[in-house]
């Protein structure tokens, strides 16, 4: 089976968003969420998504007058 | 008020004392036992965020307000129903979202895709200030473009992040699985993310 590393790259990057919000939540399991910050460490379209993700939720917190903010998703 | 005079209740020892000192479990318990005081003081206490929990989905002032009162009457003529497996409120916001999505839905359920625009370059909200994320101009640019993504994902939003529901009481005021409200509220705020892309291209925020 040959590899295609942007088939493969964009797979993941299509696997760790699916789980960004479980993840900026705190509520993967210890080996998925060592998987989404090791994408998120060198993919930096992920990054920044996870980033401005973690940005709006808090901004949607603070309309409801909620206080603390998600995690930081910087791994 | 001649507290001597409160009926029986049928299901718990209804506590006495004015409503506004009684907590939701007891005033639920009064209410169930007939007591109009109590079921309005629990009104008095939940219906604003009622009131904008329905906003949000309905986006009209009057539907939203035909909402709350409609979901206000079921839920007195059906107090006898709840019993107590989730919070009052949970089950309060489930009866008005009934009540809201009765008067907008039209066919089935909007279901958002997540965009799969994987290999396209994500935009750089820019390297603000933290603050930039707090102030005004972003949280009136969350709201706008919130009112912008489908109903349904609207609803889990304002539900998990603006109102601060639990999963579970979100969930429960939805009717729906625990997983089927993450993958609601998850395509929500990726909806939302990609609403507020437009807002950043357009050079708002300073």
């Amino acid at each position: 089976m040959s590899l295609n590393p942007i088939k493969s790259h964009r797979a993941r990057c299509r696997e760790t968003r699916e789980l960004m919000s479980d993840y900026l939540e705190g509520e993967l399991e210890p080996d998925r969420r060592e998987g989404v910050e090791r994408h998120l460490r060198w993919c930096p379209n992920c990054g920044r998504m996870a980033q401005n993700l973690s940005r709006i939720v808090d901004g949607l917190r603070l309309l409801g007058g909620n206080g603390p903010p998600s995690r930081d998703p910087s791994p | 008020m001649d507290m001597t005079s409160l009926a029986a209740p049928r299901q718990t020892r209804a506590p006495l004392g004015p409503p506004s000192v009684i907590d939701d479990e007891g005033l639920v318990a009064r209410a169930q036992a007939g007591d109009e005081a109590a079921f309005n003081e629990l009104a008095e206490r939940h219906s604003s965020m009622l009131r904008r929990v329905l906003f949000r989905i309905t986006k009209n002032c009057d539907a939203a307000w035909d909402a709350v009162q409609e979901a206000l009457l079921a839920a007195w003529r059906n107090i006898g129903q709840f019993e107590g497996r989730s919070k009052f409120p949970t089950w309060l916001t489930r009866i008005g979202i009934n009540e809201a999505y009765r008067g907008i839905r039209k066919g089935r359920v909007e279901m958002l895709e997540l965009d799969d625009s994987v290999g396209e370059r994500v935009p750089d909200w820019g390297a603000r200030p933290d603050s930039a994320f707090e102030s005004m101009e972003f949280l009136a640019a969350v709201s706008e473009r919130l009112d912008g993504i489908p109903e349904d994902h609207r609803t889990a939003v304002v539900l998990r992040d603006v109102e601060g529901f639990s999963t579970r009481e979100a969930a429960e005021a939805l009717g729906i699985g625990e997983r089927a409200f993450k993958s609601r509220l998850h395509r929500g705020r990726m909806a939302l993310r990609a609403e507020l892309d437009d807002y950043f291209d357009e050079g708002y925020v300073r």
